[in-house]
């Protein structure tokens, strides 16, 4: 089965819309859905209906979070004081116009969500398996990227966040191990002879979705993955739509005219993923 | 600073030719004000002459219109002894006589350079230079035409090359003094800045305070890169500083609010500029922390 | 050459008797110059219900002539002590109350001075010196416990963290060596821009644990590290553990 995993919309209604035409006729059967739903676009309450029309499963993005608990993302999400203020005001906005409902629905989200297939366990979540702040960059250390696979307990693992898709496989992997133990604790090591152990890993799969709704590749259109379970074929997206709807409608809706003109550049409104060693604190 | 040549002859004979009121107008960015810093440069290594760059008397002064301006603040960066002049100082000293300034040392600056902003008319200010006496230099870019000023001046420079304007260019300034900004959001501000997305922007400078209690200058033509240059002043680390700070942007279709918007977002509101400066001076204090 | 203990646990005792110990594995070419304490200075027992807490903590502070200053990393039971002062997590005492009961959460909160704690909120979470990550836990948090059964790949995470060859950790109280010897793999990426390949490669890292200074009645255990040879060395003290004079 063809499967889309689309992730961070951030309240783009037409770059979501038109994700959900062009997954149609590519043959996807299944949609999931990696969180941000909201946060920065002009249409929120459209896009959590939407999806809860759909009944597209999908789990807790950091701004869905931080809608329902109050803004506590870590720093490193900003890389300036002019986009943590940017990052503030969408929130406020955000949470100014977004319903009671949708909000209930964002709360009961879960952190992630996973599925067997014949192509392995397919695990979901928004920024890393332990939280929806912490960014895994395409270069991250690959070895720091196979923990993250293998602590979740997947064998492939899908995460957005980042907002520009890629397809990372980590393959032939082995590790040797020399383990010198103390016996007892009355011992120290070296009193028992070491153990000499190899453990191979079979194929493990990274994919991060890309940001339907805000995407930082560097061009306006919105990206998805297509996931087939059965061959374990990806296939990145890359969906044109009418971004000038978008513009307008942020222009039209209060939000401030810097989001409408990074939105139609292909920039980051604020946030950016920056530093594939710094880990987030929260 | 640009490529402009400095060109004695046409100030007559030379340095000793000049005085008292040396007018210079020409279009947006073609170099008016890197004329009038060569013209110094050259005043400065003549230390003896007349027109004395050191020392108590201020033999110099510089107006440039405007609450405003980028150039004065450079100017008095550059040339301490210059004597910058506003626009309260220029109707003072000098519009109100109906004579040339002799020049008697003492008796106030014996040159002044008056540099007209594109967007002046300087056909309106023609009768009372033409009273006062000294040269009426316009800088020009090498294919630029004396058009508007051919009538007004008395000899021409070549300045810098400049792309063409379709339009009329607008003008916007902002005064930013007491600001002071974070250097990271301003380097995203000035991008988009440059980007166009506050109106297109043909030119734009800035003198701008730091974090960190340092000055820098942005110098921006379109088709070149940003040149930034740190000012020659005191760190400010104690406090707003109050030395003037402004930018001026020349372009079209100028977005100033949200331009405004962008800069305050970008500036360290009362209680991050605190904590900023006792960090910077304990962490100065302490020096680099052994292992 | 370092000395690395953790896990005094409010044994002044114990402590006292590797103060005594470290200045024996000094010889001619290399003498320990550096005495790290990883955390779990204070502790709480049955027994000891925190009685030498403060005590111990004003020996680290102030060592007497010819012992080295501890440099000390916050462990579990000074972040357990911090969340009792509402200035760590507020669930880091959860734990205390369910193994110990609430009078352990007024006994421990009772043990230390506030000069003491103001010296906990102090503490670091971990130490990188040359190319080694020194910490109670690892850099994520004091509670993370890396032992001999951790897998290699989350081995290679905390190292990786911090871009470390060399792990120091006393969470679990065991003393260990934990050779990461080499890994190989392969690893793609593609973008929209293309694909890339690389081979997954890493060599001798390692990380230990520097065993239990304060837990186990009448034996302390500590390291040292010799960072010119890179080299580490385990040493056991005994010391009374009799009643407290």
């Amino acid at each position: 089965m063809k499967r889309a995993i689309l992730s961070c919309i951030h309240g783009n209604l037409e770059a979501f819309d038109a994700v959900l035409l062009d997954l149609e006729r590519q043959g996807a059967e299944a949609i999931h859905c990696l969180g941000d739903l909201v946060g920065y676009g002009p249409y929120p309450n459209e896009v959590v209906e939407r999806v809860r029309s759909l009944a597209i499963p999908t789990v807790q993005g950091c701004w869905d979070e931080d809608i329902v608990e109050g803004l506590n993302a870590c720093e490193c999400s900003y890389p300036s004081l002019l986009a943590e203020r940017r990052g503030r005001l969408a929130h406020r906005w955000t949470d100014g116009v977004l319903t009671a409902d949708n909000r209930a629905f964002l709360a009961q989200l879960p952190e992630s969500l996973a599925v067997e297939t014949a192509a392995g366990r397919l695990v979901f979540v928004h920024g890393s398996p332990s939280s929806a702040h912490e960014y895994l960059l395409a270069e991250m250390d690959a070895f720091m990227a196979l923990e993250r696979v293998l602590g979740a307990g997947a064998d492939v693992l899908f995460c957005g966040h980042t907002h520009i898709p890629y397809a990372r496989s980590l393959d032939g992997i082995q590790l040797r191990t020399v383990i010198a133990e103390a016996p007892d604790p009355q011992s120290i090591p070296g009193d028992a002879p070491p153990v000499d152990h190899t453990v191979t890993v079979p194929v493990r799969h990274l994919i991060n979705a890309g940001s339907v709704g805000e995407p930082r590749h560097g061009r306006p259109h919105a990206t998805y993955v297509l996931f087939d379970d059965e061959s374990g074929a990806v296939e990145l997206r890359e969906v044109p739509y009418a971004v000038d709807k978008t513009c307008a409608a942020i222009l039209e809706r209060g939000l401030p005219m810097i989001f409408a003109w990074r939105l139609a550049k292909g920039l980051d409104y604020a946030e950016r993923a920056e530093d594939a060693s710094h880990v987030c604190a929260r | 600073m640009g490529q402009v040549q400095y060109d004695p002859s046409v100030l007559g004979t030379g340095l000793e030719g000049l005085g008292p009121v040396v007018a210079v107008a020409g279009p947006s960015g073609a170099g008016k004000t890197t004329w009038i810093a060569a013209v110094l440069e050259q005043l400065a290594e003549n230390a003896d002459g007349p027109f004395r760059l050191q020392g108590d008397q201020a033999a110099i002064a510089y107006w440039t219109a405007g609450a405003i301006a980028v150039d004065r603040t450079l100017m008095q960066a550059r040339w301490p002894t210059v004597t910058i002049w506003d626009d309260r100082h220029l109707a003072e000293h000098l519009l109100a006589k109906s004579e040339a300034t002799p020049r008697t040392p003492g008796d106030g600056p014996t040159v002044v350079f008056l540099e007209f902003g594109f967007h002046l008319d300087p056909m309106a200010s023609l009768p009372q230079l033409e009273r006062l006496g000294g040269q009426r230099v316009v800088v020009l870019p090498p294919d630029g035409s004396l058009g508007p000023w051919d009538a007004w001046a008395t000899a021409q420079v070549q300045g810098v090359e400049m792309p063409p304007e379709p339009q009329p260019p607008e003008l916007l300034q902002l005064d930013l003094t007491g600001q002071v900004f974070d250097p990271l959001s301003l380097d995203t501000l000035w991008q988009e800045l440059l980007g166009g997305a506050y109106g297109t922007v043909h030119r734009a400078k800035a003198v701008l305070n730091f974090a960190d209690g340092e000055m820098f200058a942005f110098d921006y033509r379109r088709g070149s890169e940003t040149v930034y240059r740190e000012l020659p002043l005191e760190p400010c680390r104690v406090g707003r500083p109050d030395r003037p700070s402004a930018l001026e942007v020349v372009g079209q279709g100028l977005n100033r609010p949200d331009l405004r918007l962008g800069l305050e977002q970008s500036a360290l509101d009362d209680d991050l500029l605190m904590a900023h400066q006792h960090y910077l001076q304990t962490d100065l204090a302490d020096g680099p922390r052994g292992g | 050459m370092w000395a690395i203990a953790s896990g005094i646990e409010g044994n002044l005792r114990a402590y006292e008797a590797v103060l005594a110990d470290v200045p024996r594995r000094s010889r001619v070419v290399v003498t320990v110059d550096r005495l790290f304490v990883l955390g779990d200075v204070i502790g709480w027992g049955a027994r000891s219900q925190g009685a030498m807490n403060d005590r111990l903590i004003e020996r680290l502070v102030t060592p007497r002539p010819g012992e080295l200053l501890p440099e000390v990393c916050l462990g579990l039971w000074e972040e357990r002590c911090l969340s009792l002062y509402a200035l760590g997590p507020e669930a880091g005492a959860a734990d205390l109350v369910e193994r110990w009961g609430a009078a352990a959460v007024e006994g421990l909160w009772r043990s230390v001075s506030r000069s003491a704690v103001e010296w906990m909120r102090s503490l670091d979470l971990a130490v990188v010196e040359l190319d080694c990550l020194l910490a109670h836990g690892s850099a994520v948090g004091v509670e993370d416990c890396l032992t001999p059964q951790t897998p290699p790949w989350l081995w290679l995470d905390r190292l990786g963290r911090v871009q470390a060859r060399r792990l120091f950790c006393g969470r679990s109280g065991l003393a260990f060596r934990y050779d990461l010897v080499e890994g190989r793999g392969d690893d793609r990426l593609r973008t929209l821009e293309g694909t890339r390949s690389r081979p997954m490669m890493l060599q001798g890292l390692w990380g230990v644990g520097v065993g239990t200074v304060g837990r186990i009645p009448g034996l302390a255990t500590y390291c040292c590290y010799d960072p010119g040879r890179d080299r580490v060395t385990w040493h056991q003290v005994a010391y009374d553990d009799g009643p407290e004079s």
